[in-house]
């Protein structure tokens, strides 16, 4: 079900932003996978926070397909996406798109410090660290140099918690 | 003080060894990864590849060293600070897989806890398992466990050209399994000129998709060599991890793995004193005493995942349009039943900057400049995108019927 489950969450995410990047919608990916879908996308830490090949690789099928146009770094609906879409039965979906609806409405930068700081709160408490506020702030600085300040890192783990995304 | 060891090894002649890294090697963490096998089920296509995480683990070792030793060297790090790199990189290397569960990555997307993969396992074996045998004996050269986390983690940016060593486009991990994984299955793809990329390796300062850290490159001269290793990672994926045969029997195995750890709900334990028991030899006592349906398919290595849909990698893009729309059509009838193999872009590592991906593999070239080798290289211009085959697979239960769909989906896509 990867490309039809990925074909609904994008044009979930086309109908509620534009425009929408290719690296947006990793993002986006990240926190469906996060909230509910069951994919076997493999995220690691990319230049621009968490990554997925697997991901990258079902959106060119999309492409192929005609269910997504890739113009440069932006995605815009293909012909073919509501033929496919006809066919798509599946109530946990509802669901996953509900919850990624507050996520929608930022701007790449910001889905790209949202997630990164969710993936390194993530990998320390997956190695019991037992994180907190100060030492996740610094690891995101340690791993993104001086791309945000200290606030923002701090605006996003607020955020984090607000959408009980963190240990989720 | 006791002095340095040395280990024979087939791929790289003879691996020395330090005290402090002996005491590491000797846990019964690392002694566990002796029963793990490094290519999962490729043994019962290639018998010779019965070669383990072990002997995987001590190369990675062995090769981190002399990289970032070379890189410190070219780029002119002072002695000590040298050594603490070394040791750190060479620490770290050994210890990069010890997370592994049975049969390596078979099935991994699926049976461990949600979110959780075997590298976060390591880095818990790291922090609660290893840490006071770190701690302790590497104090002299100023490396703890956590920094160890951290170069593994990308999360050091002092020296990010040693977690790229470890972890990046071109690390010492695919160096050393690419030339182990030929070795032991016989074959000759997956050579490569590796005294010439260790030669050549080095780090600098790139913009801006790096973040402004010091990462890998290689010198002028190395071209040829990184197009080897390229290509070499191509053709293993092909012939031997993305084999059909072995694809079907690691299907099976996972969902076999899958019944046999349903006692303790689908997926390996968290707790790391019962982990550490989950071996290749543990899981296939389970899987023999198994009722399960997966597992008796497995042990009777019949019947298969049939497969439905098999084409080489290609640059043309109506066999990605084949391919994407066929799996379409299929998973929209049959849904999970279907299992289809992505065809993961990273392969080739021509990095995408606009995506967010990693920073791609940089080669010197005349002038001085470090560019992409995606723009210096004819010979990488020529292989496919999409770098492992186009396959789908079907249940064995539906299989003629999606067979029968499937012809008649491509007739359509013809017409």
């Amino acid at each position: 079900m990867t490309l039809l489950m990925t074909a609904a969450i994008l044009d979930f995410a086309l109908r509620r932003r534009r425009p929408l990047t290719r690296r947006a919608f990793q993002k986006v990916l990240y926190f469906a996978q996060l909230i509910g879908w069951q994919s076997h996308f493999r995220f690691r830490l990319g230049t621009a926070g968490p990554f997925s090949s697997e991901a990258a690789a079902v959106l060119e099928s999309l492409a192929a397909i005609g269910a997504v146009t890739v113009t440069g770094s932006n995605l815009s609906a293909g012909p073919a996406l509501k033929e496919i879409l006809r066919e798509l039965r599946d109530a946990r979906l509802t669901e996953v798109l509900k919850k990624l609806d507050p996520l929608l409405g930022m701007s790449t930068e910001d889905l790209d410090l949202l997630a990164t700081v969710h993936f390194i709160f993530e990998s320390d408490r997956k190695a019991r660290l037992a994180p907190q506020e100060d030492s996740v702030v610094a690891e995101v600085r340690q791993y993104e140099g001086a791309r945000h300040g200290d606030d923002q890192i701090r605006k996003s783990m607020k955020q984090l918690n607000e959408l009980a995304l963190l240990g989720a | 003080m006791k002095t340095r060891g040395s280990i024979r090894d087939p791929v790289h002649g003879q691996i020395d060894i330090y005290p402090e890294e002996l005491e590491v090697i000797e846990s019964s963490w690392f002694q566990r990864l002796r029963h793990i096998r490094q290519l999962g089920l490729v043994n019962h296509v290639y018998p010779g590849a019965e070669h383990t995480r072990f002997s995987h683990c001590l190369g990675v070792m062995h090769l981190a060293g002399k990289a970032v030793g070379a890189i410190c060297g070219d780029i002119g790090i002072g002695h000590e600070e040298t050594e603490h790199y070394v040791r750190l990189a060479r620490l770290a290397g050994l210890l990069h897989d010890i997370g592994h569960a049975p049969f390596s990555h078979v099935g991994e997307a699926d049976l461990f806890p949600k979110g959780i993969g075997h590298e976060d396992v390591g880095a818990r074996i790291i922090l609660e398992e290893l840490a006071d045998t770190i701690d302790s004996c590497f104090k002299p050269f100023g490396i703890s466990a956590d920094e160890v986390r951290r170069a593994l983690r990308g999360l050091a940016p002092d020296f990010h050209f040693v977690t790229e060593v470890l972890t990046g486009a071109t690390d010492v991990d695919k160096m050393d399994y690419l030339l182990r994984d030929a070795y032991f299955c016989g074959s000759r793809s997956g050579e490569f000129d590796l005294t010439r990329l260790l030669t050549k390796v080095t780090a600098a300062w790139t913009e801006p998709e790096n973040r402004g850290l010091r990462t890998v490159v290689y010198r002028y001269g190395a071209l040829h060599a990184l197009e080897e290793f390229l290509l070499a990672r191509y053709w293993m994926f092909n012939s031997v991890y993305y084999h059909s045969v072995v694809r079907q029997l690691e299907i099976l195995l996972a969902r076999a793995l899958k019944e046999v750890l349903q006692p303790l709900g689908g997926h390996y334990p968290e707790e790391l004193a019962e982990y550490l028991d989950w071996t290749d030899e543990k899981a296939w006592t389970l899987i023999a005493e198994s009722k399960g349906r997966w597992s008796e398919h497995l042990r009777k290595r019949r019947p298969f995942f049939q497969r439905i849909y098999s084409v080489a990698p290609s640059s043309d893009k109506s066999a990605a349009v084949r391919f994407a729309s066929l799996r379409m059509a299929l998973e929209t009838k049959f849904g999970d039943r279907i299992v289809a193999d992505e065809p993961r872009v990273s392969v080739k590592f021509y990095s995408d900057d606009e995506e967010g991906s990693r920073a791609p593999v940089r080669v010197e070239t005349h002038t001085g400049d470090f560019v992409a080798i995606r723009d210096e290289s004819a010979v990488l211009k020529t292989i496919p995108d999409a770098a492992i085959p186009y396959r789908i697979f079907a249940e064995p239960e539906i299989g003629d019927e999606a067979a029968a769909l499937a012809e008649e989906h491509l007739k359509g896509l013809s017409r």
